[in-house]
This record gives structure tokens, sequence and C-alpha cells, in this order.
């Protein structure tokens, strides 16, 4: 998933390339963070017109996709969002068809989706960054907190989790 | 179906997250055909659309700012004899709108350095908390100001009940556009972090 960083503002077939190289991050963050399919639909258009808003931003110092995490994150949490009007609210499920999938496993997935959806917004930024196999490190510079902090935020989520799971 | 404790079990977890992630891939098809549209067109940030409001009100404040009170000195002498009211009038009219102008380049210029690429959430999502409240402090400032503009405003042509009856019906239509805008600007921002979930702790 990590690319070689660039030096130069990102041109549009860069910033395609990005895109395709980096549309499972994106896809799956605002997954998370979406209420139902018309917000997901929203949140997606709302990272992709930013990525190519802040493309001049791109300095590369830090490695592409941790760029698109920062931003995709930030676009999901921030105060910065539209909100469009909405018609009637369709689950998220049945976009990946987990509304009519009755297996054990599809079962398994829609918990463990709507447990870290009940987790706050910055806990659910840092157990996806986290089960993403992000570093710490990585972790603490897109966050914004130290390292330690990430793991002692780390293993709160995980206990909140846990007693999600047993309740 | 399996036991959901097993879930928080670290090596469960990651298996179902991949497992998940794989449900997701279906998803990713249309993102390409997205990205085309935005670089083909001009598409709008809700950052960009709340920076175009900012920037429409400092203009409409500067503009009225300094119209207006002009117009009260040279062209309101019929019902503004008296030189001390008039001038009085203008100057708060003045005063009011190049303050509002400021409070509002100053927002516009704090939203405008937020950058999505290159700040962490924390600072971010921090920087769009003060936004808000710096917004709240300064409607409690405008709130009262204006008030007391439209009172100075008013006293002289007391006695003119058209005038008054006109100024009452402008500053409630007026103050209806004001809330009404207030609240979509309010929409725009989204307190979703409170300062007690994320604190560093090194």
């Amino acid at each position: 998933m990590s690319q070689h960083p660039t030096s130069h503002t990102l041109s549009e077939r860069e910033f395609l390339d990005i895109i395709d190289n980096n549309s499972s991050v994106i896809t799956r963050i605002c997954y998370y963070y979406a209420q139902d399919t018309d917000d997901f639909n929203d949140l997606r258009q709302d990272v992709i017109a930013n990525i190519w808003a802040y493309r001049d931003s791109f300095r590369g110092d830090s490695a592409i996709s941790t760029w698109i995490y920062r931003l995709t994150l930030n676009t999901c949490i921030s105060a910065l969002r539209k909100r469009k009007q909405k018609g009637v609210s369709v689950s998220l499920e049945t976009l990946t068809d987990l509304h009519s999938d009755t297996s054990d496993t599809a079962g398994m997935h829609r918990e463990l989706y709507r447990m870290i959806s009940r987790l706050s917004p910055a806990d659910k930024a840092i157990i996806l960054l986290w089960l993403d196999d992000l570093s710490y490190d990585n972790i603490s510079d897109i966050i914004g907190i130290g390292r330690n902090t990430v793991a002692t935020r780390l293993r709160r989520i995980k206990e909140k989790l846990a007693k999600m799971a047993e309740a | 179906m399996e036991n959901l404790s097993n879930i928080t079990d670290i090596d469960r977890m990651k298996e179902m997250w991949s497992d998940m992630n794989t449900r997701l891939t279906k998803l990713e098809k249309d993102l390409s055909e997205q990205s085309r549209k935005v670089s083909s067109n001009k598409v709008h940030t809700a950052k960009e659309d709340l920076i175009r409001k900012y920037r429409r009100f400092i203009v409409i404040a500067g503009i009225t700012g300094i119209f207006f009170p002009l117009l009260l000195c040279f062209g309101g002498v019929a019902y503004y004899p008296q030189i001390p009211w008039r001038y009085a009038s203008a100057a708060m009219f003045f005063i009011f709108f190049m303050v509002a102008a400021g409070m509002d380049a100053y927002l516009y210029m704090a939203v405008r350095d937020i950058n999505l690429a290159t700040m962490s959430v924390l600072e971010v999502a921090s920087r769009g908390r003060s936004l808000k409240r710096h917004h709240h402090i300064f409607q409690i400032i405008l709130i009262p100001f204006a008030i007391v503009t439209l009172v100075v405003f008013a006293i002289p042509i007391a006695s003119d009940t058209g005038l008054i009856i006109g100024m009452v019906i402008g500053g409630i239509v007026g103050g209806l556009i004001g809330l009404s805008q207030y609240l979509k600007i309010m929409r725009d921002y989204r307190e979703i972090i409170s300062q007690e979930e994320i604190k560093d702790e090194e």
C-alpha cells in the first residue's frame, strides 16, 4: 500500500493512480464513519474532492499512504464536511450483502462493524489504523498524539470492545 | 454463532477485519469514476463553501458599512435634522459593520488556514472547535451592539410611526435572515471530538 513519496505537485494522472492504489483505505474508512448508504457516498466524494483540492500540499515528506489516511480521517471526522439533504436512510449492510447473508461469519462481521461504529470518532480512528497494521509511530503522526498515548488508548479501546462483546 | 467474546481476541479480530475488507472490495469500483468527475469538473469542498460564505459576509458588511453611513450623513437630512444624532448614528453603523467585517475576516482566514492533508486529526478537530467557539462569541458581541445601534438610529425619528414600523419589520426580517445564515454556518461546523476525548498523555 505504501508508495515512494514524490517531491512535486501531483498531476491528474498521479491523482487518479493514487485513488486507484488507495481505494481500499478510502472505502474502508468511509464505511466505518458513514451512517447510511447516502452518507457513505457523500463521504467518499468529499474525500476525493479533498484529495484533489490538497494535491499541491503533498511534498513527499511522508508516505502517500500516510497522507491519504490523514486526509481521509480528517474529512470523515472534522467539522468541515458537506452535509447534504437526505432521502430515505438505507442501511450500509445492503452495500455488502450483510443484510441477506445469514451465515455465522456474516453475523460476526455485523457485530464487529456495530462494535467499532459505537466507538467515539477518535477511538474509531485509532482502532481502524491499528487494524490496518499501521505502526504506533504512524498512528501517532496521523492522530497527533504521542506514541505512549497511542498504546494507552489502544488498550482502553480493546477493553471497551471486550465489554461490548460480553454485553 | 461463534462466541462474540472471541471477536476481541487480537488474532481473531484481525482475521475478521481482513474478511470484512474482502466484502468491501466490491464498493471500490465506483471510486475511479468519481475521481475522474472531480478532476475534470470544479467540485467544491465543504471548506471552500465555508470560505466563500465568509468572504461574502466580509464584502456585504464592508460595503454596507461604508455606504449606509454616507447615505445617512448626506441623504438623511430630512429625517435627521439634528446633526449630533445623524453623525452619531452614522458612526455607530460604520463601527458595527467594520467590526462585523473584521470578525468575518478573522474566521475566513482561520478556516482557510486549516489543512486537512498536513495537520493531524487532533489539530484539525481542535481548530474546528475553536472556530465554532469564536463564531458564537462574535455573535454574542455583535447582537447587543446591533440593538444599541438601532436604538440610537431610532430615537430621533421616534415620532414617525411609519418609519418605526418599517424599522421593526426590517429588523425582524433581517434578524430572521441572519439567524438562518447563522444556523447554516453552525451546521457546517460539527463538534465531534470533545476536548476530553483525545489528550496527549505523554
